[in-house]
């Protein structure tokens, strides 16, 4: 497939895996039962908070009716997988002796072990690899199954060396068979795995115990063959039970053995008690696994239930609050809304698979409130801006009260860009009565202008210039506007103070927003 | 709560301005205070409206998207479904709680899963399709359904003062 393709369905699958309330990835996605929509954990569980239905049909539907569903989470880390090799690939412009040399530095320096901020990608590659070993693990494992050594296939070490040769030292456990059954841009980063997976079996890393262990056999025969493998000898206590089964079986044949009732493996007599418990509590561990989640979707804490506020004393709130280790301080809809966002926190929390703990995500519900404080009195700050027009009236009564300050404005801009002074002279005077509305509420003497008009004003002229093409017909005079170069000049200018940037645009936009009875040219 | 209605906000803006739906635009007043935009909405064509360009305030709660933001017109607009100060009466801009016309289905109100850009649609479609029924503007109305002759003039007027340009030719 197309690179440019293979984008497109990633971007694809982007959007599908995005939360259609947060507008995000889905995190924890939750499933409504009677109509399959998805929804992040906390979003849908905020939204539940205010209306008990299912935001894309409607349908009337309660928290109950919420079950994870894993499958998209597990699609997602897929996806962002994918994406980030699909990075890598595209950055080294597809050439696998690009990512052999790479690797051969990286295997050189080590630098896999303390990956440097300069190689972003590495960290995310070193996950990636976990889910391409098992399933080339397992593919060796099953051509030993028959316990034969793999120094005995020839056809195989052939293969190995010859890519050891080619790729100076390099050893690893994909077959050149393996190799080949990639496509396209997968292809590409095959290379990267192996040496990414070597230093990893050095790293005593338990979440590639399983891995490793299964990688194992592969592992001891290349010994021989490359000094890298050397490295990735494996410490002792990896050694799983199977291989010492394994090993059991081919080296003492003469032992006594029965076969184990759970896994069914052949264990010497002596020690069947001990193998039995053994994989007794494999199977509890793994059962547990897998019927976990909906137990403890289910049972929730009894420590943290939805409360009856409007029955509650602000007393009663507040040791409740305490009692969870919330602050108890504010008003009752304070407190209030803290127990809600701190519960909703909570089961969202209770969703996911490793759910953190309880002072973690009060932790986080402080930080979160102080920042909303602050946001809301910067909120309450900026509405003091009028932001509406005012009357005529108001404008022009403004205009007369500071008539020398725009004046004086005006005057230093038209310094500032003598160039311009032609092209806007009349438009100045003309439009002398007419100053900028938004700045009528401020003292513009002093030059204190608020960044908000003056996105206004060039928000309204550029708008106008893009969209009514066909107005400039009706009245050219109007829509002239300012020229590239005059924009240039504005944005760029970094001598421009905020005066005369006001000024500046203060022309422009009287210029296009002054009524034109005077104009001849209008129709 | 805060920081998912502002990431919320920032991704619908970089939606918006990467891909504007024809005839409209919109963004925060203040790229400091993302909970105030304004847009500017053009009156659609073949309507009375028309080639006019409406100036419209958004004021979103610290809860949204759970809430939907308030819309009022800032240009002087003369519509059955806009009341006279402005505010926008349509059914997306009105929360899944209260309906306070009492007719609305739920599928029509607002819901987390709607957008700026939807309510820029709508609010596009209303003003080229008035629905007298629920009259937010009693006057307009009643011109709308009796006297569209006049009722256009007025749009015209309208549309004339949103370019700044004179009321008469």
């Amino acid at each position: 497939m197309e690179a440019t393709q293979v984008k497109q369905h990633i971007k694809l699958m982007k959007e599908i895996l995005t939360c259609p309330i947060c507008k995000e990835p889905y995190k924890t996605a939750m499933m409504i039962d009677l109509c399959s929509h998805n929804f992040c954990s906390l979003c849908i569980r905020r939204y539940f908070n205010i209306k008990q239905e299912c935001p894309i049909c409607g349908q009337d539907v309660s928290s109950s009716n919420l079950a994870p569903n894993r499958i998209v989470d597990t699609m997602m880390q897929h996806h962002n997988q994918l994406s980030s090799l699909l990075q890598i690939s595209s950055k080294s412009t597809g050439e696998n002796k690009l990512l052999h040399d790479e690797a051969d530095i990286m295997l050189t320096t080590d630098t896999a072990f303390n990956p440097k901020p300069a190689n972003s990608m590495q960290p995310s590659v070193v996950l990636n690899r976990l889910t391409e070993t098992d399933s080339i693990s397992s593919k060796t494992k099953q051509d030993e199954n028959d316990d034969i050594s793999l120094q005995n296939t020839p056809d195989f070490s052939l293969g190995i060396a010859e890519f050891c040769t080619q790729s100076q030292g390099f050893s690893l456990p994909l077959t050149v068979d393996d190799k080949d059954t990639f496509s396209g841009s997968c292809d590409m980063f095959v290379p990267y795995t192996t040496s990414e997976d070597f230093t990893k079996t050095c790293d005593s890393n338990h979440e590639i115990e399983e891995s490793l262990m299964l990688a194992q056999p592969v592992v001891l025969v290349k010994d021989e063959v490359s000094p890298v493998v050397k490295l990735s000898r494996l410490p002792e206590n990896f050694a799983s039970t199977r291989a010492n089964e394994n090993q059991g079986d081919s080296d003492m044949e003469s032992v006594e053995k029965t076969g184990c009732p759970v896994c069914g493996l052949n264990v010497e007599t002596e020690n069947i008690n001990h193998h039995i418990d053994h994989c007794l509590a494999r199977e509890e561990r793994n059962s547990s696994l897998r019927q976990n989640t909906p137990k403890r979707y289910k049972r929730n804490n009894p420590q943290v239930t939805k409360l009856a506020y409007n029955m509650l004393s602000l007393r009663g709130l507040q040791r409740k609050l305490r009692e969870i280790g919330l602050p108890a301080d504010g008003d009752k809809l304070e407190l209030k809304r803290r127990h809600q966002e701190f519960l909703i926190k909570y089961q969202a929390e209770q969703d996911k698979l490793q759910p953190r703990r309880i002072s973690i995500l009060i932790e986080e519900l402080i930080q979160e409130d102080e920042r909303r404080r602050a946001s809301e009195a910067v909120t309450s700050r900026q509405l003091e801006y009028p932001c509406s027009i005012q009357n005529e009236a108001d404008r022009r009564e403004h205009l007369k009260k500071h008539e020398k300050q725009y004046q004086m404005l005006e005057d230093l801009a038209r310094k500032s860009f003598p160039h311009h002074q032609d092209v806007n002279m009349d438009n100045v005077e003309d439009s002398g009565e007419e100053p900028l509305k938004e700045l009528t509420s401020h003292d513009c003497g002093e030059g204190i202008v608020p960044e908000t008009q003056l996105i206004h004003s060039t928000l309204d002229v550029e708008i106008k210039l893009q969209n009514l093409p066909s107005l400039s017909a009706l009245s050219p005079e109007l829509y002239v506007g300012p020229s590239p170069s005059e924009h240039s000049l504005i944005d760029n200018n970094p001598l421009a103070n905020g005066n005369e940037k006001v000024s500046q645009v203060n022309q422009r936009h009287s210029h296009l927003e002054k009524p034109c009875c005077s104009n001849d040219t209008v129709v | 709560m805060v920081g998912s209605a502002l990431k919320r906000l920032m991704a619908e803006y970089k939606q918006l301005s990467l891909n504007p739906p024809e005839g409209i635009v919109a963004g925060p007043v203040n790229e400091e205070n993302f909970f105030e935009w304004e847009a500017l909405i053009l009156g659609p064509e073949g309507t009375p409206f028309e080639s006019g360009v409406f100036r419209t305030s958004l004021h979103f709660p610290t809860d949204y998207p759970m809430s939907p933001p308030k819309m009022k017109f800032i240009s002087d607009i003369f519509h059955p479904n806009i009341y006279p100060d402005g505010r926008v009466c349509i059914s997306i801009l009105h929360s899944p709680g209260d309906d306070p016309m009492g007719y609305e289905t739920s599928a029509e109100r607002w819901s987390p899963v709607q957008s700026i850009e939807k309510i820029l649609l709508s609010v596009m479609s209303m003003l080229a399709e008035p629905n007298p029924e629920s009259g937010a503007n009693v006057d307009a109305s009643k011109m709308w359904r009796d006297d569209r002759e006049q009722f256009n003039k007025r749009a015209e007027v309208l549309v004339r003062q949103s370019l700044g340009l004179p009321e008469q030719l």
